[in-house]
């Protein structure tokens, strides 16, 4: 079922942005990446978009319906700190595994943002967590549980486990550093309509989420999204983006994990 | 007991014996008429048959007594003149010629025990059933004809043993134990929503969630992979082992590996989650 929670253009902007969860700009950290292009992305046209949305509806085959199913999980808590672009890409792990069929296994996100950040709380893109995430996988909440900036957690037997998440497959500009990395949004919602969810740096709201599914409201086609700050924000964590603070201004679209 | 038809063919056996016998009670039959040896080195002329008169036949006598014969029983017919035994129709019993004297030891018919018997005269016909079905045995001694109807009693008939040349019956459907479903795509690809409606529609899901074999680690026995991924680190070790079976086999994605018990087939993706579910439902049944 598609969130009841709608932010707009006329949604006003400060009631959502909360200074913690900056996600900050650290053009000294460029990094390549090595990973299918976006322009490989296969576009599905747009007077195709809103058939396939109620087709998707009809069927329940959108990775929105896996997650009511109580196949992705919970909704995330960065728990205040500004770990969201590491929030919003292990989110899309989480969804690749669930389209996969496999057993939910909570990853943990403070583990990939503790590690790169070198467990400073500091803001960051999805690009960079995406990048680590590729390289060492993502640990499991099980061995670094959720929330925990411990380095007691940072352990060789956690990241032995958490390179059996890797993100073995995912749409990345060779061409662009891993804090410029975008997706336009016909390459966005072509992801989205085939279950590849889309991680979404949005600079208007200084924020991360993890795009999950698309949505039509009015006519127009809306992305459906996964906050990081509990089930009490927005509807039961999620909400759909309505007019132009639905582009985002940075994207990485997460294909492949090796079952684990 | 049943008296039965087979007319035809005991005329045309009646009629052929009495031919070749004589002397033969009125009406006499017409010999027929044959060309004179030709002289050596000369060629047979072609000469004119004299066409053979049909005579009517004299009545002919009811069969006789009737058996039932069981399919582990012995019906033996013996006699000291030179007879032929025949059945009709062919392929119900078995007819075994012997010489006597002779000692035999079985279920004879109308004697549902194990007993011995010996049968001193010359010639000894064994008969046996081999398929349901009544049948007229032909006694046919010179001269003279005896019929005999043998029924099967209305008792069931156990199927032929198979010889050692047929080829194997078809085995009974083997119970499913294990059924293990993966998707296989490219996620780089795009997925027709027909496509998406087979493997991510809600229906299919429900129904592999239901139908698959578990594992108690791996969770449900079903999965949608990327062709490319690797499974060495998969939960459910017989999915792990299904994929890397399979993997190397693929050609054509998006593509759905059926596995049953040990056996798996790499089949076409369905046209729909009808049509998937009906598919999985053949392998389910055994029926695939």
């Amino acid at each position: 079922m598609a969130s009841d929670f709608i932010i707009n253009d006329e949604t006003a902007g400060d009631d959502l942005y909360p200074a913690a969860f900056g996600r900050g700009h650290d053009p000294s950290q460029v990094v390549p990446c090595m990973f299918a292009p976006p322009a490989e992305i296969p576009l599905v046209p747009e007077s195709e978009w809103v058939p396939r949305i109620r087709d998707r509806k009809k069927y329940k085959t959108g990775l929105r319906d896996l997650y009511d199913a109580g196949r992705a999980g919970k909704i995330k808590d960065q728990n205040g700190q500004g770990y969201c672009w590491a929030y919003s890409l292990v989110r899309t792990c989480e969804y690749v595994r669930a389209a996969m069929g496999l057993e939910y296994t909570a990853l943990s996100a403070h583990s990939v943002a503790c590690k790169v950040k070198n467990f400073r709380d500091e803001g960051g893109w999805c690009g960079l967590s995406a990048q680590f995430v590729r390289a060492n996988g993502v640990a499991p909440e099980s061995l670094w549980p959720a929330k925990s900036m411990s380095r007691g957690h940072d352990t060789p037997a956690a990241w032995e486990e958490g390179r059996k998440y890797r993100i073995t497959e995912d749409f990345v500009d060779l061409t662009r550093a891993a804090w410029d990395q975008d997706l336009t949004w016909q390459q966005v919602v072509s992801c989205l309509l085939q279950n590849i969810p889309v991680v979404a740096d949005l600079n208007w709201w200084g924020h991360s989420v993890c795009y999950v599914d698309v949505d039509v409201i009015d006519g127009e086609v809306c992305p459906d999204l996964d906050n990081s700050w509990t089930e009490s924000w927005g509807d039961k964590g999620t909400a759909r983006l309505q007019g132009r603070r639905k582009y985002p201004d940075g994207a990485v679209a997460t294909r492949v994990l090796n079952p684990a | 007991m049943k008296l039965l038809g087979g007319a035809c063919l005991f005329v045309c056996l009646f009629a052929s014996v009495a031919a070749s016998t004589d002397p033969v009670p009125s009406p006499q039959p017409v010999p027929l008429v044959t060309p004179p040896a030709p002289p050596p080195g000369e060629t047979l002329p072609d000469w004119p048959a004299t066409p053979v008169v049909p005579q009517p036949m004299p009545p002919q006598p009811a069969p006789k007594a009737v058996a039932n014969l069981a399919v582990d029983e012995l019906y033996v017919v013996q006699s000291d003149e030179d007879v032929q035994l025949l059945a009709s129709p062919p392929g119900v019993v078995l007819i075994t010629k012997e010489s006597g004297p002779l000692k035999l030891r079985g279920k004879f018919v109308g004697n549902k025990i194990v007993s011995t018997r010996t049968y001193q005269k010359k010639n000894v016909f064994i008969v046996e059933r081999i398929a349901p079905g009544d049948v007229e045995l032909l006694l046919v001694p010179a001269g003279k004809v005896e019929r005999r109807t043998v029924g099967d009693g209305g008792e069931p008939i156990p199927p032929p043993k198979p010889k050692p040349d047929d080829p194997p019956s078809p085995k009974p459907p083997e119970p499913v134990t294990s059924f293990r479903v993966i998707f296989v795509y490219e996620t780089g690809d795009p997925l027709t929503p027909a496509m998406q409606q087979v493997m991510f529609g809600e229906k299919v899901r429900n129904y592999l969630d239901g139908k698959t074999t578990a594992h108690p680690q791996g969770g449900k026995g079903w999965r949608r992979y990327d062709r490319d991924v690797d499974a060495t680190n998969e939960r459910d070790p017989d999915l792990k082992a299904l994929w890397q079976a399979t993997k190397p086999q693929l050609t054509a994605v998006p593509c759905v590996v059926v596995a049953t018990n040990r056996k798996a087939e790499i089949l076409p993706l369905p046209a729909d989650e009808d049509a998937a579910v009906k598919l999985f439902d053949q392998y389910l049944s055994g029926g695939k």
